[in-house]
């Protein structure tokens, strides 16, 4: 599964690292980094619950065949 | 155009079509004043447009629904934060960053966000957590306590004042000034608040470039843009904004959620039960807890869902209301802590969202942790219901408590 982040939409709530530590990562000034990373194994789940809190709909997960995971 | 009184049905612009017009007064409405979530919502959302015109306050657009202004507030280029586009926002100091656009917003923010960032905030919880029990633990044995005063505007304002670098000494002056701003529907008396505040941080400007210390009065002073120092009337309006959001909005929210509480004592008893589940909980209280109404003006005449925008009217956000938006979540009243994903914008959407939503996530959360700690069980002292006020920062006037001890 990989992560696609819209930085210029992200505006920092910061909910996807507080809901789904182990998948999303922030920068400095507290901005999700995960663009482009892919979902560490098994946790899947925590990607989607993480994404789903995101108020700004930043964030769009990917499966291996490199389709839209909704 | 029902229901708008003839005494200001006259000062309604032509362009705005009588459809779109709906009198609604945000700071003064018999619905602000008690359960104002609940209220204003039931009122706007049943009866109201989408967005519709008040003739109120000088006249301006409220936009109510949660989709139609996450919308808006994107479109910067059309629905702007400049005060040039919004003259009852042309503040001196204007200010920052929430009245400016990027490409600036962006600058300023980088000034302030790596002191606002989740990293460093979580920095402070020990510190946090000291300060939620001194305060609690005073409470407690009286078995009664007048929550806004000897615990909202004490807990929040305390941490903010220590973050800033302001002495504590001067909490109640600076309080008293920024609900001012917040609670006053004239422009005057808001620019009065500004040029107050203004004022003081010009003074403690002066003592941290003498003298720098680690806190965030420092940081403005020495902050620059990437190719220029920053003017004083910059500095001045970054402090009158970070100030205005310190003092008077964790205040505001936390004694929403402590009113719902004890008007709720069975989902209270769920959180000392269980404090693991206070986080998520928390987010569920917070959606229907907003306080803050931005504002935009609009930068051209233009056409937005069939509605007729001319240049420079002004458009107010009811961001109170998202949370509790029935197109966006069912049973929007309903409380429920098991919600799967409790979508709020109790922080605001786009560049804007509040820098402090990290710092006021650790407060709520470490108060209502030491809160479920020492006291058990609680409820409002007095069996009528709890008043509230509207504005520019909607909030509870009045919240005493009792427990037993």
């Amino acid at each position: 599964m990989k992560i696609k982040v819209d930085r210029k939409v992200c505006a920092g709530h910061a909910l996807c690292a507080a809901k789904a530590p182990d998948v999303y990562t922030l920068d400095d000034d507290g901005y999700c980094n995960s663009d482009g990373m892919t979902v560490p194994p098994g946790k899947e789940e925590q990607a989607i619950f993480g994404a789903a809190y995101c108020p700004e709909r930043a964030i769009v997960l990917f499966d291996a065949a490199g389709k839209e995971i909704r | 155009m029902a229901a708008v009184a003839e005494s200001i049905a006259g000062t309604i612009p032509a362009h705005i079509p009588k459809s779109l017009v709906f009198d609604f007064d945000h700071f003064t409405a018999p619905e602000v004043q008690k359960e104002p979530h609940r209220q204003v919502s039931q009122l706007l959302h049943k009866n109201a447009p989408d967005v519709f015109y008040t003739p109120r306050n000088g006249g301006y657009w409220i936009v109510t629904r949660a989709e139609v202004a996450v919308d808006m507030l994107r479109q910067v280029e059309n629905f702007s934060s400049g005060p040039e586009f919004n003259h009852f926002k042309a503040f001196n100091p204007p200010m920052l960053p929430v009245q400016a656009d990027p490409p600036n917003h962006t600058e300023y923010r980088r000034i302030l966000n790596p002191k606002f960032a989740p990293g460093p905030i979580q920095k402070l919880e020990e510190y946090v957590r000291q300060l939620a029990r001194t305060i609690i633990d005073e409470a407690y044995p009286h078995g009664r306590c007048d929550f806004i005063e000897e615990v909202a505007e004490r807990f929040p304002v305390t941490i903010f004042l220590k973050i800033a670098g302001a002495p504590l000494a001067d909490r109640a002056r600076l309080v008293a000034i920024a609900v001012k701003y917040t609670r006053s529907p004239t422009f005057e008396e808001r620019q009065a608040a500004i040029t107050e505040m203004a004022h003081y941080l010009r003074e403690k400007f002066k003592e941290r470039i003498k003298e720098p210390k680690d806190d965030l009065l420092t940081q403005i002073v020495q902050a620059r843009m990437p190719d220029r120092d920053l003017t004083d009337t910059e500095k001045e309006g970054l402090g009158v904004l970070l100030f205005f959001g310190g003092l008077d909005t964790v205040k505001s929210v936390l004694s929403f959620v402590v009113s719902y509480l004890a008007q709720h004592p069975d989902d209270y008893k769920k959180l000392v039960d269980n404090p693991a589940m206070i986080k998520s909980a928390m987010e569920e209280l917070l959606r229907v807890s907003g306080v803050s109404t931005p504002e935009r003006g609009v930068t051209h005449d233009l056409e937005y869902r069939g509605i007729p925008f001319k240049k420079g009217d002004r458009v107010v956000f009811l961001t109170q209301l998202w949370g509790v938006d029935d197109q966006q979540i069912s049973n929007p009243y309903e409380v429920d802590f098991s919600r799967d994903v409790s979508q709020h914008y109790a922080f605001g959407a786009g560049p804007h969202r509040c820098i402090g939503s990290h710092l006021a996530r650790l407060e709520f959360r470490i108060f209502l942790e030491e809160w479920t700690r020492t006291i058990k069980a609680f409820r409002l002292e007095k069996n009528v219901p709890v008043k509230t006020a509207g504005g520019v920062v909607w909030t509870p006037v009045e919240l005493s408590l009792a427990w037993d001890v």
